[in-house]
C-alpha cells in the first residue's frame, strides 16, 4: 500500500468507519435500552454516577461561573456595564457552558469508569462467559449504563447551572462589588424556564452519547490490560468530542433561528 | 485420521470447517464428530486453533467455510435469540475462570440460575451449596474470587459451568497455570464430574499428561489441521511423525 493510500485509510477511512460503527452500536443500545432491562442495576449505576460526578460538576461549574463573571465584568466595566455580566453568565452559562461542563464531568468521571469496567470484563473473558451462559451482555451491561447516563446527566446539568449561577453571583457581589440586587436581577432576567428545560433535554442527549461511546469503547476492548487503559483513554477523549459536537449542533437547532434569524 | 462410521452420533459435528484471521489460516478444513457423554480432548501446541474451535462451537466466532453443528443445530445459521437459547445448553470453563470479580463466589455460581433459569433465591442458594460441595469447596461461598487460589477459581468456574445441568461442557485449558498437584486434582475432578453427570466434556489443552488422564477421545490439532482423531489409545499409539513428536515430548505419558 502506498504512503498516500495508507494516510487516506488511517486519517479518513478509519475514523469514518469508527463513527459509523459507534452509530450502529448506539442504535443497538437504543433499541435494547428502550425495553428498560435490569432497572435495579440502572438505579445502582445512576446513584454511583451522581455520587461520583456531582462533586466534580460543582467544582468546575462554580469556577466557570466565577471566571465568566470576572471576564464579563472586566470587559463591560469599560463601558460602565458591570452588572450586565450577570446577563452574560445567565445566557452563555446556563444555555451553553454549564451543561457542557456537566457533560464533560460525567464523561471524565463515569464514562472512564464504565469503559474501564467493561474493558476489564472483556479482556478477562467475563463478557464471553455471559454470552456462553445465554445472557445477552448488551442487555445486562450496556443498556443499564446508557440509561444511567441518560438519567444522570440532566440532573448534573441542573446542579451545574445552579452552582455556576451561585459562583457568578458570589464573585460578582463579594469580589467585584457589583450591587447584589442588580447582579441577581441581571442573572435571573436572562434565564428563562425554557433555557432550563432545554438544558435538561440537552443533558439527556449528551448523556446518551457519553453512555454509548464509553460502553462501546469498553465493550470492544482488545489487547489485555494495556488495551483497557487505551479504551478508557479513548472513551474520555471521544465522548468529550462527541459532547462538544452535539452541543454545537443542538445550539444551532435550538437557538439558531433566534440568534441568526 | 481414525474417524469412523462407528463413532456415536456427535454432540458436535465439524464439517470441513475453515477459519482464518486475516491472512492466517487458523483451522484448515477440519472435520470430526465429537460424541455425546464422553470426554473429548483436543490437544496441540499453542496457536493451532484449539480455542478458535471452541469459539466456533459456542458461536463466539464464525467460520468462513464448512458447518459447525452443535446438538443438532447449525450454529452459524441461528438467529441471535436462538443462539442464546442454544448456549443455555452449554457450560464453559474459561482459561482464567472468567469469574465476576465484583460479586461473591456464591453469587458467581448462582448467576446463571438467577439470570437464565430465573430460579427463586432459596432454590438458588440450595443449588449453590450443593455445587460447592460437588467441587470440593464447601464454605467458600461468601468469599470473592480474588481471595481464592488458581485451582479453587477453576473449581468455582466448573461449578458455575454445570449449574444449569448443561448437555455439553467446554473446558479451555483447565490446567494451565497450575502446579502439577493442582493440575492432577482438576483432572480428577473432571473425571469425577464426567462419571457422575455423564455429560459431554470437550477439553482443549496442550498438556499431554492431562489429556492422558481424562480423555476418552483425543483430537490432535497441528498447524490448523486435525492430524489425528479417535479413541485415546489409538491416537496415543499414532505413528504420524508430527503427532509422535508432540506426544513424546511428554515424558510421563
Amino acid at each position: 500500500m502506498s504512503t498516500v493510500s495508507l494516510l487516506v485509510k488511517e486519517r479518513l477511512l478509519d475514523p469514518v468507519l469508527e463513527v459509523l460503527s459507534t452509530a450502529l452500536f448506539g442504535f443497538r443500545a437504543l433499541v435494547v435500552a428502550l425495553r428498560f432491562p435490569y432497572p435495579g442495576d440502572v438505579i445502582a449505576l445512576l446513584s454511583r454516577l451522581l455520587i461520583t460526578s456531582i462533586p466534580v460538576v460543582m467544582a468546575v461549574a462554580f469556577a466557570a461561573g466565577a471566571m465568566l463573571t470576572v471576564q464579563a465584568a472586566a470587559s463591560l466595566s469599560l463601558i460602565g456595564g458591570g452588572p450586565f455580566s450577570g446577563t452574560i453568565v445567565g445566557l452563555g452559562g446556563v444555555r451553553e457552558v454549564f451543561p457542557l461542563l456537566a457533560a464533560a464531568a460525567v464523561a471524565a468521571r463515569t464514562g472512564a469508569e464504565f469503559a474501564s469496567a467493561l474493558g476489564a470484563m472483556r479482556v478477562s473473558q467475563q463478557i464471553d462467559a455471559l454470552e456462553v451462559m445465554g445472557i445477552d451482555p448488551f442487555r445486562l451491561l450496556v443498556a443499564p449504563r446508557v440509561w444511567a447516563c441518560v438519567l444522570g446527566t440532566p440532573f448534573c446539568v441542573v446542579v451545574s447551572n445552579t452552582t455556576g449561577i451561585v459562583g457568578s453571583f458570589l464573585v460578582g457581589v463579594l469580589q467585584l462589588g457589583i450591587d447584589r440586587g442588580s447582579m441577581w436581577q441581571h442573572l435571573m432576567m436572562s434565564v428563562h424556564i425554557g433555557d432550563l428545560t432545554t438544558g435538561v433535554f440537552k443533558g439527556a442527549i449528551l448523556g446518551f452519547l457519553i453512555g454509548v461511546v464509553a460502553t462501546r469503547e469498553g465493550f470492544e476492548t482488545t489487547g489485555g490490560s494495556k488495551g483497557v487503559g487505551r479504551a478508557t483513554n479513548r472513551a474520555v477523549v471521544r465522548s468529550m468530542i462527541a459532547v462538544c459536537l452535539a452541543s454545537l449542533m443542538l445550539t444551532y437547532v435550538i437557538y439558531g433561528k433566534q440568534v441568526l434569524g | 485420521m481414525s474417524e469412523s462410521a462407528a463413532m456415536p452420533e456427535g454432540a458436535i459435528v465439524l464439517d470441513h470447517v475453515t477459519k482464518s484471521y486475516g491472512d492466517r489460516v487458523i483451522l484448515d478444513d477440519v472435520s470430526c464428530s465429537i460424541p455425546s457423554g464422553q470426554t473429548t480432548v483436543l490437544l496441540g501446541p499453542s496457536g493451532t486453533g484449539k480455542s478458535t474451535l471452541i469459539r466456533l462451537a459456542v458461536g463466539l466466532a464464525a467460520q468462513e467455510k464448512g458447518d459447525v453443528i452443535v446438538l443438532g443445530k447449525n450454529v452459524q445459521s441461528l438467529e441471535r435469540k436462538e443462539l442464546l437459547k442454544l448456549r443455555q445448553r452449554f457450560g464453559m470453563l474459561f482459561q482464567d475462570g472468567a469469574l465476576f470479580g465484583s460479586i461473591s463466589v456464591a453469587d458467581n455460581i448462582g448467576f446463571p440460575l438467577k439470570h437464565v433459569a430465573k430460579k427463586p433465591a432459596p432454590e438458588v442458594d440450595a443449588r449453590v451449596q450443593e455445587l460447592l460441595e460437588l467441587v470440593g469447596l464447601p464454605g467458600v461461598g461468601g468469599r470473592t474470587p480474588d481471595a481464592l487460589s488458581g485451582g479453587q477459581r477453576k473449581r468455582v468456574a466448573l461449578a458455575r459451568a454445570i449449574a444449569l445441568e448443561p448437555e455439553i461442557v467446554f473446558f479451555d485449558e483447565p490446567t494451565s497455570g497450575l502446579d502439577p498437584q493442582t493440575s492432577a486434582s482438576i483432572d480428577a475432578l473432571i473425571n469425577e464430574m464426567q462419571a457422575r453427570l455423564g455429560l459431554s466434556f470437550v477439553v482443549i489443552t496442550h498438556d499431554v499428561q492431562s489429556a492422558g488422564a481424562i480423555a476418552h477421545q483425543v483430537g490432535m490439532l497441528f498447524g490448523g489441521k486435525l492430524l489425528a482423531y479417535g479413541p485415546k489409545d489409538e491416537v496415543f499409539a499414532s505413528t504420524d511423525p508430527t503427532v509422535r513428536g508432540f506426544l513424546d515430548r511428554e515424558p510421563n505419558l
